[in-house]
């Protein structure tokens, strides 16, 4: 007879992930219309998911909303417009599963609301800071040297993650 | 709600709080100290940022097709390596919680509402930057404001306090272990942690009286207010009789004297009082209800129990209470002050009412054995029970065969939505008129109904 939760994901959570995925689309917007078309279809599914606390729809809806981002690069946004889009589409994803995921274990109603400040603050301090050196790399890079530059620096940093398992 | 959100601030405490702690360690296991204890750890990867790679993949992989027009491709694919980087340097949180429960008030009478506070304190070295506290309400109790769980994060040595409320129901209820997930800032890394923190709720209803069960004759030796069929002293008209030598000059029918010359003498039905053992069926059965949301057999045998045990106190008859249970409950038939509040504490905390269903199995031959002794011979027995199933009318049926007189009080908490709750329902109406067709008395008490109600309607029928 214990009461059961509502459940649903985390509003603050989700209405977060939902404003962050705006910016995503947003982003993008002004360079390419396919781009923003498939980041809006993104988008749509991305809202379902999140508020109906569907862990697919959402996760499908950012990766069609980074998607979006992608074109919007290869039409040519430019690199700035492209790592804030990319990083928001992230951390919307990120926000929206941790809203569904405190759902399932506290319910709808449950005050998770410092909870969710606190991880949304981490994730995007991981996004500040990883926009920032890759445009450091970027405009340091960018000036003349040959492509397979940074594609290497890329392995190396993909080499490293791999090695940093515990 | 409102509560929990006014308190839901940490606020920095002083060290020297005596409490004890719950303080857990990868390193060093689970330490516990003497009241609160961690009673599992299980570590689990949330496996949440996965993907975060392939999507990593899918940018780079493009920019490097597409060549050296477009770098922003290569920088997208740099994102997605960094979260999956942020990812893997997760580590199991380390988690030492000191945690307490209190209550608004420990030993609530029925439906009160109980203030529970939880708080949380923070006594590791790190930010937990993700703590979910869900606390283990007992099962049968219900919240009704506010929600036993919640959300936070906590910096070390602050804590988090919330407040909910429950309505307190009969009987004696244990807190569950808490239930704590903590993780480590990506979320990639779980940490589960059960905490016990020993809580107990105990509401004792008062007994209160209602309408007496009208008894039938089978009385004791003392006097009391169960009218017999044997004629002496009393108030009702029994007989009249031929006078002997020594009957009392008050009782000599002086008008049959006038009339007929001749002396006789009154006879009165005299009053005894019974001796009643209120036997309550408290099996596994006696927990069924008709829906969730309603009350269970034994919870409104209990409320009948009650209200019977002092109606027929007041009343001066003897009363005992013995439980139909694996577990013991016996409490043999007496009367006065003391022994009604025993019962009063046995109806309501005896581990063979409690609020969960007994474990053990019910074996009817051990019980008869064990119970089938205890019943004084010339005692009355009422019956409390669902009659959802064989066992209780050929227990009554027994009973009245051993030369008890049986009074069965039954609450119906069948229902009919459904044919096979109709079948149970038709089943049960069967019994109640096989045991009628015996000649015991049954009360067929519907949830509707007031127990009082259900009582004169059954007395009225009896009567005549």
């Amino acid at each position: 007879m214990s009461d059961l939760p509502s459940f649903g994901p985390n509003r603050v959570g989700a209405l977060a992930s939902l404003g962050v995925a705006l910016l995503a689309l947003g982003a993008g917007a002004p360079y390419s219309g396919t781009g923003t078309l498939v980041g809006a279809t993104g988008l749509a599914l991305f809202a379902i998911g999140a508020l109906g606390g569907r862990r697919g729809s959402a996760t499908l809806g950012a990766v069609v909303l980074f998607s979006g981002v992608v074109i919007a690069g290869w039409e040519g946004a430019p690199v700035g417009a492209v790592l804030v889009g990319a990083t928001a589409a992230v951390v919307a994803w990120d926000l929206a599963e941790h809203a569904i995921g405190l759902g399932e274990q506290l319910g709808r109603e449950a005050d998770a609301t410092r909870n969710v400040i606190v991880h949304g603050a981490v994730s995007l301090a991981v996004g500040t800071i990883a926009i920032s050196a890759s445009y450091g790399v970027y405009s340091v890079v960018g000036g003349g040297l040959p492509l397979s530059t940074l594609i290497l620096l890329l392995l190396a940093a993909i080499t490293l993650t791999a090695a940093l398992r515990p | 709600m409102t509560a929990a959100a006014d308190t839901a601030e940490p606020v920095p405490t002083s060290d020297d709080d005596p409490a004890t702690d719950a303080s857990v360690d990868p390193d060093e296991g689970v330490d516990a100290d003497a009241e609160v204890t961690v009673t599992h750890v299980v570590d689990r990867e949330t496996n949440r940022w996965v993907g975060v790679g392939a999507l990593a993949f899918l940018a780079g992989g493009l920019g490097v097709l597409l060549g050296g027009g477009v770098p922003s491709l290569l920088l997208a694919a740099a994102i997605g390596v960094a979260y999956a980087a942020f990812s893997r340097t997760a580590r199991p949180p380390v988690v030492d919680l000191h945690v307490e429960r209190t209550l608004g008030e420990a030993t609530p009478d029925p439906d009160d509402s109980v203030e529970v506070t939880v708080t949380v304190r923070n006594d590791g070295p790190g930010l937990l930057s993700d703590l979910r506290i869900v606390d283990g309400v007992p099962r049968a109790v219900t919240v009704d404001e506010g929600t036993p769980r919640h959300g936070t994060a906590l910096r070390p040595g602050h804590e988090v306090r919330f407040n909910y409320t429950v309505t307190a129901r009969r009987g004696v209820h244990e807190f569950e272990p808490m239930t704590v997930y903590v993780r480590d800032p990506a979320g990639s890394i779980e940490r589960e942690l059960a905490i016990d923190v020993p809580t107990r709720l105990t509401c004792v209803p008062p007994l209160s009286a209602t309408e007496p069960l009208s008894l039938r004759g089978l009385t004791s030796r003392y006097a009391g207010r169960v009218t017999t069929d044997t004629g002496g002293e009393g108030v009702e008209f029994h007989a009249v009789r031929e006078y002997r030598h020594g009957d009392p000059v008050n009782r000599i029918d002086w008008n049959n004297r006038a009339r007929t010359g001749a002396l006789a003498t009154l006879e009165f039905r005299e009053e005894r009082a019974a001796r009643v053992i209120l036997m309550i069926d408290a099996r596994e059965e006696a927990y069924w209800a008709a829906s969730p949301d309603d009350e269970n057999a034994l919870e409104r045998s209990i409320e009948a129990a009650n209200a019977l045990f002092a109606a027929l106190l007041d009343r001066g008859d003897q009363v005992g209470i013995v439980a139909i249970s694996p577990i013991e409950c016996w409490l043999p038939p007496g009367a006065g002050r003391e022994h009604r509040t025993q019962a009063q504490l046995r109806l309501a905390t005896a581990p063979a009412f409690s609020p969960q269903p007994p474990e053990d199995r019910f074996f009817r031959s051990l019980w008869r054995r064990r119970v089938g002794q205890r019943i004084p011979d010339n005692s009355q027995v009422i019956v409390l029970s669902s009659l959802c199933d064989e066992f209780v009318p050929k227990e009554v049926r027994r009973l009245d065969a051993l030369g008890h007189t049986v009074t069965v009080v039954s609450p119906d908490v069948t229902a009919a939505d459904t044919p096979g709750r109709r079948l149970v329902a038709i089943e049960r109406d069967l019994r109640i008129t096989w045991l009628r067709e015996s000649g015991v008395r049954v009360v067929n008490w519907d949830p509707e109904d007031s127990l009082a109600l259900a009582l004169r309607r059954a007395d009225a029928r009896w009567i005549r």
